[in-house]
């Protein structure tokens, strides 16, 4: 069993999401700030993800759907504002890399897994609190 | 509708898979493109395995609480810095399964700065379980609640006090 491109491309698609989104922050947040340092990071595993997704989209013969021309982003322009969308950023990407793992099989689910650790020890750093069900809060509710 | 999702039993495991599959659907008509597509069934004949998963990790679950409750009792001093890993606990059995789970007594070390970093290694052994069950689950949504249950714990384990910063 193989991993669909279905998924993927969801995950993609959250990516560009990502990318578009933390890019944005990080040129607006001041230099040599703390903000600065943790977006341009998170910015860079993004992309860096984002480019596995594509090519794994296509090694299975499929086309990696583009990125919208843009993305709805409020205000941030105030440092909390800023820390905040950083932070939805990461909470949204694990629900992302979440249902991927869901989807996915083999190697596939493994970097799905990985990466979804990886987003919600990112929360932390985007002053977010411990979550028990990163990714898939409606498991808290049961 | 039930209170817990996956239970040690395999028919009841086949059930909670199912009511998860469905949370999933609806997450994913209220989401925008963060939303999951449909979800993946597990091939009836591995259910068994997941079953399997399900009660060993049910267990390992119930061990790290109880280590973690044992430290808190033994050591008052760390009983609010462990209180989130005891309701993380909690809630990830209550997915499990609705049974009533108990574990041996643990071996508490004497200094609570020993205590404290055998509770880390503890959620550290539990993290890399959960992770393999998420890797190897043939069911798609129970390996989805495990890798967020193994990020769940890494989160908690990120944001613990070490032996050092507590001293600190």
């Amino acid at each position: 069993m193989t991993t669909e491109i279905t998924p993927l491309q969801t995950a993609v698609a959250g990516e560009h999401a990502a990318v578009w989104v933390l890019g944005v922050i990080g040129a607006q947040a001041p230099e040599d700030s703390a903000l600065r340092d943790q977006v341009t990071d998170a910015f860079r595993t993004h992309r860096s993800q984002r480019d596995h997704l594509v090519a794994r989209i296509t090694a299975l013969g499929g086309v990696a759907v583009p990125a919208e021309p843009g993305y709805t982003l409020g205000d941030v322009s105030s440092s909390s504002a800023a820390w905040a969308a950083a932070l939805e950023v990461e909470k949204k990407a694990a629900a992302v890399y979440a249902d991927l793992v869901a989807h996915a099989t083999g190697s596939d689910r493994s970097w799905a897994v990985t990466a979804l650790v990886e987003c919600a020890i990112r929360q932390l750093r985007f002053r977010g609190s411990p979550e028990i069900f990163p990714g898939t809060s409606e498991l808290a509710n049961r | 509708m039930p209170d817990t999702v996956i239970t040690v039993s395999r028919r009841s495991a086949v059930r909670g898979a199912a009511l998860l599959g469905a949370t999933a659907v609806a997450a994913s008509t209220a989401g925008c493109q963060w939303g999951p597509p449909a979800t993946v069934a597990a091939p009836a004949a591995k259910r068994d395995a997941d079953a399997t998963t399900v009660s060993q990790l049910t267990t390992a679950i119930a061990t790290q609480a109880q280590l973690v409750a044992d430290t808190a009792t033994k050591h008052v001093g760390l009983a609010t810095t462990l209180a989130p890993l005891t309701a993380m606990h909690r809630a990830h059995l209550a997915v499990l399964t609705k049974e009533p789970v108990t574990a041996a007594a643990a071996a508490v070390p004497p200094s609570p700065d020993a205590a404290l970093s055998a509770v880390r290694r503890g959620e550290a052994a539990l993290q890399r379980s959960l992770t393999a069950g998420a890797q190897h689950a043939a069911s798609g949504p129970l390996a989805r609640a495990l890798a967020s249950m193994a990020a769940g714990v890494a989160m908690h384990l990120a944001a613990a006090p070490t032996p050092a910063g507590r001293a600190a």
